[in-house]
């Protein structure tokens, strides 16, 4: 079928939008807050003294004519040599902030090297184009050529060993970095002799398992550095967080400088928070998000308004892209307007949706979060999303890919029941006014740790002194180094010979280790439907058991398989396609024991800690839900074995007698306590970015240890990547953002949304909750 | 406090493997092996263990190692397609062959056993280079970089793939200056590729030794287990049960030798091949890239004598293209035409050449014509017979005849062409 071709907006305007959605009624009683964010003057700083002439001859050959004032500080910094994070909104010329130092030391010396990390292989392509531009400019000026490549997966083999010995900018990811680069560093003297830059871009990207295993990574390349004798200065960018410094400097291991005084201008924005009508106040029951998103997002695609639609999960992504795609279809509109986008798919699929944006043959895009991050699909005029993205930098990243570069545009954040975005529609300041949240990851977390100290090993052999993550200076470093290393040599991973470490193994360890997912190794679906078996997808281990247990169903690419075996000991699942009228929904059974504490503070009002635990997970049942109804048609049992979770968890302790001193019940307590688990989990990732999916959290009324009623909240992630100890510190803030979550909730006694289902929490869930939070509070320090 | 080692026992799943205790942590290990013949040998950089095997040139290994002695610069053009090689002189060659830690290669991959062979005094020489512990490898290198200095070239199988940028990867790692992209380096793989890709099923140094050495070896291990032998070494002291890698690396290279003579002689003496055993389409196009066209021209009229040739059609489309070349074009003509006449099927390349022959060379738009319209109707029957012509073949037939009709009236108005 040949995509029908549409001019872009040809039909209405930005104006004209907000004008209807003004008028209409219905639209407006759903909607919390409107938001005018109007344009920004820029503001200008003149060019760096440090700075080489032919650069700016070159900038102002390309109509740059002065550079804004966070432009001109970044720039200035990195030439001094000094290590810099760069925090600006989207779309404010960040990439000059590194480019240019970059070049001007290219300019310096000829042999200067620059290596780009960004998060994925699309953002890396489109940033070498952008750098070809100003590399032309500089062309005339210079004698040699400046070379810039990116490095991926898809770099044929053939231009590989030119890029490894004359490409000046290395543009690459921390995955090729991690298995394609570092271990063959070998052939790469040239680039880690002469290393002066590293760049990382959307930084606060890298954050929770991704970010620790980055911080792991760096530490491997600072170590190879060394070795070479070079000492490279980092550029990193950010989007607004609350601890940028704190971030990079854990990411990075080093000492950073801090550059957030944004000059660049912006084009007029309205930002609209929805919430969808109540059906069901006892319940708190609200219309479904994905649903009242379609009915949103449709109303822009059917008048060829160019939509992006982002939502939270792959399966969201297939089932609102289905709905869309059967409305269009109704509407006698061709549904190849629409397409999906998110991982999984093929990445010359993805160029060609990509390319459809762009060009304007796609109207429609319904994608995961892989569309958040820089890729150039031109400027669209509507951004919905369904459901709070998770955390405020992606909510912003996610808004500015609607109007990107200036003009007006619109973004209408739909909330879900989620309690998460309960909260979000409900307390606008904290979306519009300074971010409390903080990226936090943990590097030391001992199994990301121990992967890269086998990585390590195979890339230099360690010296007996040597301690892993220290500076460039040599100062630092874990205490731990030896004490690893030894456990490796038991393990007849590394062999010590004169006080070196040497790797002793025929694999190559780097490929055994993924930089994103949690388990280390994922299940294969394979589809079956045709003679010719094809391998359709892969999903995490531990999710596995939940979305393709036996007799599930699994959407994929809008296409419904259901699971005829999942072969537990072979990691594969296989599915043939159906066609069918309801999903699976599967549950999971947890339990928690405490192994070690970390960290505790007792008093006489409570408890609190963090520690060693360990969390056993079973997929127990499964629900098979009814589209577009939701009704429950029926359920059976999951037969998987249990996989245990060795993590760091945090706990709150009340007093034994608390029930007596807050005058409630046995019962009561039970439900409160349960109450408190279920909305704190919620309200974490508000300080900590991450995914809900990131948290799990537990209510004893007997806690083993203690005997006391106990809240546990953990880190969904083996050895815990740092969450648990953020939350020791910060739980009191966390309670209060706990009470506004409850008391904003206009549900009667507890709902999916605040505390939790009456039927989960009971009769005075709710109101018990808010009594132990206000408990918590008044006697936190 | 838990410690960090039983932390880590309870996150990481059991490896499986038992500790096995390292029996014995000392660095000297027992060289009262028979069989082993080795020495310690210490220079600036420490030490390593050197075993050396000699053997009389007149010693058969699937051929007469001497035979070796007898090649010269041009059969060294031919094996390695690189006229650089013209000034090996077989006194200088080194043959080289190492056993690994692993075959993924990559920084932590290691050569724990370096083999080399040369000829000296009347001997074939294989030098063995072992590292007994991780901390043997810079004298090794240095050693290493000993004999290699002032030599001018390298003999490898598969080495400009592996062997070669594993040992650069260990020079770096231990800071040796050794400047392996110096050396002019043969290497037999690429060679033996060319000749018995499509004669045998793998061109692995075994399926060679066995198909044109003629020999099948006893008791050899499988590559595969090299490093885990080693492995097991490294924690048992014992190195009798490595003997057998210390032998397999002999036997590869006295086996290069003797390949390096087959390979040779089937480029020099390629009028005695057996076109069963060899791809001698090849051996035409290595003469042919190394602008030995009239040696090419030659080799094809010997293979085309070979009626029940497979590639016959090829040989002659080959020899008209070399004629070509050579500007012998009513030689090139006869060819094309032959190729007409007997090809069963529709191949489009004679029919192109001999139109472009006459319009450009002969300027016989005639000729030309008729040429370009046969073989319109060839491709009309083709597709009337087969259904499935390349459109695009037929456009530029029909392209050049409408090109050749116009140039035939501007020419026969009197307009200069």
């Amino acid at each position: 079928m040949n995509p029908v071709k549409v001019k872009i907006g040809g039909f209405m305007t930005i104006d004209q939008i907000i004008d209807t959605l003004k008028r209409d009624e219905q639209f407006n009683t759903n909607t919390t807050h409107w938001k005018h964010i109007p344009a920004r003057e820029p503001s200008y700083a003149a060019f760096p003294a440090n700075l080489d002439a032919r650069i700016i001859t070159a900038l102002q050959q390309r109509g740059i004519k002065q550079l804004y004032t966070h432009q001109a500080a970044a720039i200035e910094s990195a030439i001094e040599r000094k290590n810099t994070v760069i925090v600006t909104p989207t779309a404010s010329g960040k990439t000059l902030c590194y480019n240019i130092p970059v070049l001007n030391a290219v300019l310096k010396t000829r042999q200067a090297r620059a290596l780009y990390l960004f998060p994925t292989k699309a953002l890396a392509q489109d940033q070498v184009t952008e750098l070809h531009r100003l590399v032309e400019l500089l062309a005339g000026q210079i004698d040699f050529d400046i070379k810039s490549y990116t490095f991926d997966g898809d770099t044929p083999a053939t231009a590989r060993k030119a890029i490894k010995s004359s490409g000046h900018i290395v543009v690459t990811n921390p995955d090729m970095l991690h298995t394609g680069i570092m271990p063959h560093h070998t052939t790469w003297v040239k680039l880690f002799e002469n290393l002066e830059y590293i760049v990382i871009d959307e930084i606060h990207h890298y954050r929770g398992v991704f970010g620790s295993h980055l911080g792991n990574v760096i530490r491997r390349l600072k170590r190879i550095c060394k070795f070479y004798n070079s000492h490279p200065v980092f550029i990193c960018c950010s989007a607004t967080i609350a601890n940028p410094l704190e971030l990079t400097e854990r990411l990075t291991g080093e000492k950073m400088c801090l550059v957030d005084n944004n000059g660049a201008p912006q084009g007029e924005k309205y930002f609209i928070l929805y919430n969808p009508p109540v059906v069901n106040r006892e319940l708190g029951i609200r219309r479904s998000c994905i649903k009242e998103t379609e009915r949103i997002a449709f109303r822009f695609i059917q008048h060829l308004v160019q939509t992006i639609v982002f939502v939270r999960t792959r399966m969201n992504v297939e089932i609102l892209l289905t709905y869309l795609k059967d409305a269009m279809r109704n509407n006698k509109k061709s549904p190849s307007l629409i397409r999906g986008y998110r991982g999984g798919y093929l990445p010359l699929q993805r160029r060609e949706i990509e390319k459809g944006l762009r060009d304007g043959s796609i109207t429609g895009v319904v994608s995961t979060n892989a569309l958040e991050l820089g890729i150039d699909i031109g400027q669209l005029q509507v951004c919905v999303m369904a459901g709070y993205p998770g955390t405020i930098a992606s909510t912003w990243q996610q808004a500015g890919r609607s109007g990107r570069r200036a003009g007006s545009s619109l973004a209408i954040l739909v909330a879900s029941s989620s309690p998460l975005d309960q909260y979000m529609v409900n307390h606008p300041d904290y979306l519009f006014s300074k971010s409390p949240e903080s990226g936090i990851v943990d590097p030391d977390n001992l199994i990301i740790l121990l992967s890269h100290i086998k990585c390590a090993a195979f890339e230099l052999p360690f010296t007996s002194d040597e301690k892993f993550g220290s500076r460039f200076d040599n100062s630092g470093g874990l205490d731990s180094t030896r004490e690893i290393l030894e456990f490796l040599a038991e393990e007849h991973i590394l062999h010590e010979a004169d006080g070196k470490w040497h790797w002793m193994a025929e694999t190559y360890p780097a490929e055994a280790i993924s930089l994103r997912s949690a388990a280390e190794e994922n299940v294969v679906i394979i589809d079956k439907t045709h003679p010719d078996e094809k391998v359709i997808g892969e999903i995490d281990l531990f999710a596995a058991p939940l979305m393709v247990h036996d007799e599930a169903i699994y959407i994929h690419e809008g296409q419904q398989y259901h699971v005829d075996k999942l072969d537990w000991e072979r990691r594969k699942a296989y599915v043939h396609e159906v066609e069918v009228d309801h999903y699976t929904d599967a549950q999971l059974k947890s339990d928690l024991k405490v192994i070690e504490i970390i960290e505790e503070n007792q008093r006489e009002t409570c408890t609190i800690g963090y520690g060693d635990v360990v969390v056993t997970n079973l997929a127990t049942m499964y629900k098979k839900i009814k589209f577009n109804t939701h009704e429950n048609i029926g359920w059976a049992k999951i037969n998987l074995p249990e996989l245990e979770l060795h993590t760091m968890a945090f706990w709150y302790s009340f007093p034994e007698h608390v029930a007596e001193l807050l005058g409630i019940d046995g019962q009561q307590l039970g439900d409160g306590i349960k109450a408190v688990s279920n909305v704190f989990s919620r309200v974490v990732p508000l300080f900590v970015m991450g995914d809900m999916r990131d948290f799990a959290s537990m209510p004893m009324v007997r806690a083993p240890l203690w005997q006391k009623p106990t809240v546990f909240v953990w880190d969904q992630y083996p050895g815990g990547v740092g969450f648990s100890k953020k939350l020791f510190h910060i739980y009191a803030a966390a309670a209060r953002a706990a009470i506004g979550l409850i008391s904003g909730c206009g549900c009667q006694n507890g709902c999916p949304s605040c505390v939790g289902p009456v039927l989960e929490v009971g009769e005075h869930g709710k109101a018990t909750a808010m009594l132990l939070l206000d408990y918590m509070i008044k006697n936190a320090e | 406090m838990i410690s960090v080692k039983e932390k880590l026992r309870g996150l990481v799943p059991a490896s499986g493997l038992k500790p096995e205790p390292v029996l014995n942590k000392e660095t000297s290990i027992s060289l009262m092996v028979p069989g082993l013949d080795a020495q310690v040998v210490t220079n600036n950089s420490g030490s390593f263990l050197l075993r050396e095997k000699r053997f009389p040139v007149d010693f058969n290994h699937g051929g007469l190692l001497k035979e070796f002695l007898t090649l010269q610069g041009t059969d060294f053009i031919y094996a390695g397609k690189n006229p650089q090689l013209a000034v090996i002189q077989p006194e200088q060659v080194l043959f080289i062959d190492t056993e690994t830690t692993g075959l993924a290669g990559g920084a932590g991959t290691y050569a724990f056993l370096v083999g080399i062979g040369f000829f000296e005094n009347g001997e074939f020489i294989v030098q063995q280079f072992f590292m007994r512990d991780y901390s043997d490898e810079p004298a090794l290198l240095e050693a290493l970089n000993h004999l290699l200095t002032g030599r001018a070239a390298l003999l490898s199988y598969n080495g400009k793939a592996y062997d070669i940028p594993l040992l650069k990867t260990r020079c770096i790692m231990n800071r040796n200056t050794l400047y392996w992209d110096d050396f002019l380096h043969l290497d037999l793989l690429h060679a033996a590729r060319r000749l018995w890709r499509k004669t045998l099923p793998a061109c692995s140094l075994q399926n060679i030794e066995q198909s044109i050495l003629g020999f099948r070896r006893q008791g050899d291990i499988p590559g595969a287990e090299i490093p885990y032998m080693y492995f097991a070494y490294l924690r048992s002291r014992d190195i009798k049960p490595l003997l057998p890698v210390f032998r397999h690396n002999v036997m590869d290279i006295l086996s290069m030798v003797s390949i390096t003579v087959k390979v040779c002689r089937a480029f020099s003496e390629w009028e005695k091949l057996q076109y069963e055993h060899y791809d001698l389409f090849a051996i035409v196009k290595t003469f042919e890239e190394l602008g030995r066209h009239e040696l090419a021209s030659q080799a094809c009229s010997a293979f085309i004598g070979f009626e029940a040739h497979p590639d016959l059609i090829q040989f002659m489309l080959k020899n008209a293209m070399l004629m070509k070349k050579m500007q012998r074009f009513e030689e090139a003509e006869t060819l094309w035409q032959q190729v007409i006449d007997r090809a069963a099927w529709f191949v489009p390349e004679p029919w192109e050449e001999l139109a472009k022959y006459y319009e450009h060379r002969r300027r016989d738009y005639a000729m030309a014509l008729d040429i370009v319209e046969r073989a319109e109707k060839r491709l009309e029957i083709s597709l009337e017979l087969h259904g499935n012509n390349d459109p695009a073949v037929y456009e530029a037939f029909v392209c050049r005849k409408q090109r050749l009709l116009k140039k035939q009236n501007r020419f026969l108005s009197g307009d200069q062409p």
